[in-house]
């Protein structure tokens, strides 16, 4: 299997120990953390605020919407970069690290009873995730009209719900390779799955998704019911 | 008409993924296929919904969360982590080169390195007064340096007067008790005469490995006071105390900075030690060069009885004594009398063996008591009496 990135994004993760040719953003990562490892925390604040939505981001999807329990995650794993960063060595691209933290910190979640009690307990999941998510988009968006722009809107509603409502091991791959756009090496490296596994669990994922799309009622059946479960308790 | 491209071919498909035969093979089915067109838009259409969505925005506050929640390290972990950043960036070759070239340096230093060796060119000493204080009159050792070679072979004539380092009145009682022990050895023995100008002839420095026969101290053989250079910071010089040092430098078989100076045990009981009437390091108070001194203290002196030599006529003393020479035996005489002559030989372990030979040859030799085993690089005091007719 062939295998590259989507354009725009960086492709494969460095060689260990080397130092490729590094992209403009790569680069400014470098030399924040350098400057952190050289005892100054600005570069690891600097860190912090170029990554944090791309991070919250992801944990967000992966956690199905829940935005507290993402905010948690993705704070939890900026604790976690921070407690690494001092010997980082620079063999892979920050950004990479970081999303592997942020994904072992939200599988974490998944996997602890306490998150799969809250999950069952709630039965509005798919489309008050998908909400969640569409307002934590960001807010500078252009919309041409405001029907377009609601339109638009009930169309990521619909996307984020189908993403929510996938399996954790499919939602991981759909999120990290079609929303993110990360590579698959990079995803490899960050689930720690072999390619033949990745890619049928990621196929599967995309027509499961695909056929939820497909079929604009179910939504409206979801959002129907949590709207009911909230009115009526 | 061939196969249906399935879903995921057509997700590569979409992707890019297939090579170049692959994704000419697709093409031409989807040229020719209008469900799998229809399939590859749905396709294409769900990718670009899925990255058409807009990033999720974390929280304003989210990097102060996040600080809030970082562990704080105490104040000495903060302090040992700023000690450590300077070394973080060292290469692993330079610190070990470093380590190792900081060791070399230690170990050579500890075994005597160049100070050590730079007390051979150093100072051959005449005897002085011990009593005067180096430092009394507040002349630093260095400002007097150039009036002690001044005054050095003009008042001393054959005694070298390269001391190390002194004041100036420690050099005139030098010239001075120099002059006086001289007259007092011609007034006990005026055959003595010439062989103490040859003696100082032969005391000009000779380097360590010179195969140049040393020179007999004895013109220098007054019973003069020590003269210690300037003491070494912190150190009290020893004030007189009847110790004496005697030159002998210029021996050629030793590089040990401790047999520059020797003892002489003209005024101590004949039956101590040498190293037990002055220590090796108070005789070599040379500033910054006791510790070398000390790291030589395998040279032990050792006093033993010694020889006596039976000559036909006082005239083989001259003879014997030049051999004792060429041997790198120095001889430093002690006493004189009527039919008898005593010195004192310092003697290189290394020569200990032939010593009896030689003597047997210029007459009847015996000795007298026994002689120790002495190590390597040891030098012996030995007393030697030559006797012959009285006139």
């Amino acid at each position: 299997m062939t295998q590259s990135p989507r354009a725009g994004e960086g492709g494969v993760a460095p060689a260990a120990g080397a130092m490729p040719d590094l992209a403009p953003a790569d680069a400014e990562d470098v030399a924040w953390i350098r400057e952190f490892q050289s005892g100054r925390e600005q570069g690891f604040n600097r860190l912090v605020l170029k990554h944090k939505d791309r991070v919250y981001g992801l944990c967000l999807r992966l956690l199905s919407g829940d935005v507290g329990e993402a905010e948690d995650a993705a704070q939890e794993a900026f604790v976690r970069g921070y407690k690494g960063l001092r010997d980082f060595r620079l063999e892979a691209k920050f950004s990479s690290w970081m999303y592997r933290i942020a994904v072992n910190v939200c599988k974490n979640k998944l996997t602890s009873r306490s998150w799969r009690e809250a999950r069952q307990s709630v039965a509005l999941d798919a489309d008050d995730s998908a909400v969640a998510v569409e307002g934590a988009h960001a807010a500078g968006a252009s919309a041409p009209s405001p029907a377009q722009e609601l339109d638009a809107k009930k169309r990521r509603i619909r996307i984020e719900a189908a993403i929510a409502r996938l399996p954790d091991e499919q939602r991981e791959l759909v999120v990290l390779r079609d929303v993110e756009g990360r590579s698959y090496e990079e995803i490899a490296e960050t689930t720690g799955l072999n390619p033949g596994t990745m890619k049928s669990r990621l196929n599967r994922g995309r027509g499961q998704l695909r056929e939820w799309l497909k079929d604009c009622i179910l939504p409206l059946l979801l959002i129907a019911l949590a709207w009911m479960v909230k009115e009526h308790g | 008409m061939d196969k249906h491209l399935d879903a995921e071919a057509l997700s590569d498909y979409a992707e890019g993924l297939p090579d170049a035969h692959a994704r000419a093979a697709a093409d031409a089915h989807l040229a020719g296929c209008a469900q799998c067109r229809r399939e590859l838009a749905a396709i294409q259409a769900y990718f670009r919904d899925l990255a058409d969505l807009e990033p999720a925005r974390a929280p304003a506050d989210f990097l102060s969360r996040v600080r809030a929640r970082l562990p704080r390290p105490s104040p000495w972990e903060r302090a040992w982590a700023a000690l450590l950043i300077p070394f973080r960036f060292i290469p692993v070759p330079i610190a070990v080169g470093v380590i190792i070239g900081v060791t070399a340096i230690t170990v050579y230093m500890r075994q005597g390195g160049p100070e050590t060796r730079a007390v051979i060119p150093a100072p051959a000493v005449g005897p002085v007064s011990g009593s005067a204080e180096p430092s009394a009159d507040g002349n630093s050792p260095t400002a007097t340096q150039p009036a002690l070679k001044d005054n050095g072979p003009a008042e001393v004539g054959s005694v070298p007067t390269a001391l190390p380092a002194g004041p100036a009145r420690l050099q005139k009682s030098l010239s001075k008790s120099t002059q006086d022990s001289r007259k007092e050895a011609a007034s006990a023995s005026p055959q003595r005469q010439p062989a103490a100008k040859k003696g100082a002839e032969a005391r000009q420095p000779l380097a360590p490995s010179s195969s140049a026969p040393p020179a007999s101290v004895g013109e220098a053989d007054a019973n003069v006071s020590a003269a210690k250079p300037a003491p070494a910071p912190g150190r009290q010089p020893s004030a007189g105390g009847g110790q004496k040092l005697r030159d002998v430098e210029a021996q050629g078989w030793s590089d040990n900075p401790a047999s520059v100076y020797i003892l002489d045990n003209s005024s101590a009981p004949a039956n101590l030690p040498l190293d037990k009437k002055m220590p090796v390091e108070e005789q070599n108070a040379v500033p910054g060069q006791a510790e070398a001194a000390a790291s030589h203290s395998a040279a032990k002196r050792k006093e033993v009885d010694g020889y006596v030599l039976s000559l036909r006529t006082k005239a083989d003393t001259a003879a014997v004594l030049a051999g004792l020479r060429s041997m790198g035996v120095a001889a430093e005489p002690e006493s004189a009398s009527s039919g008898e002559d005593r010195y004192r030989l310092i003697v290189p372990a290394a020569m200990l063996r032939e010593l009896g030979p030689y003597l047997a040859r210029h007459g009847q030799s015996r000795l007298e008591g026994s002689l120790p085993s002495a190590a390597s690089g040891s030098v012996l005091s030995i007393r030697l009496r030559l006797i012959f007719p009285a006139r």
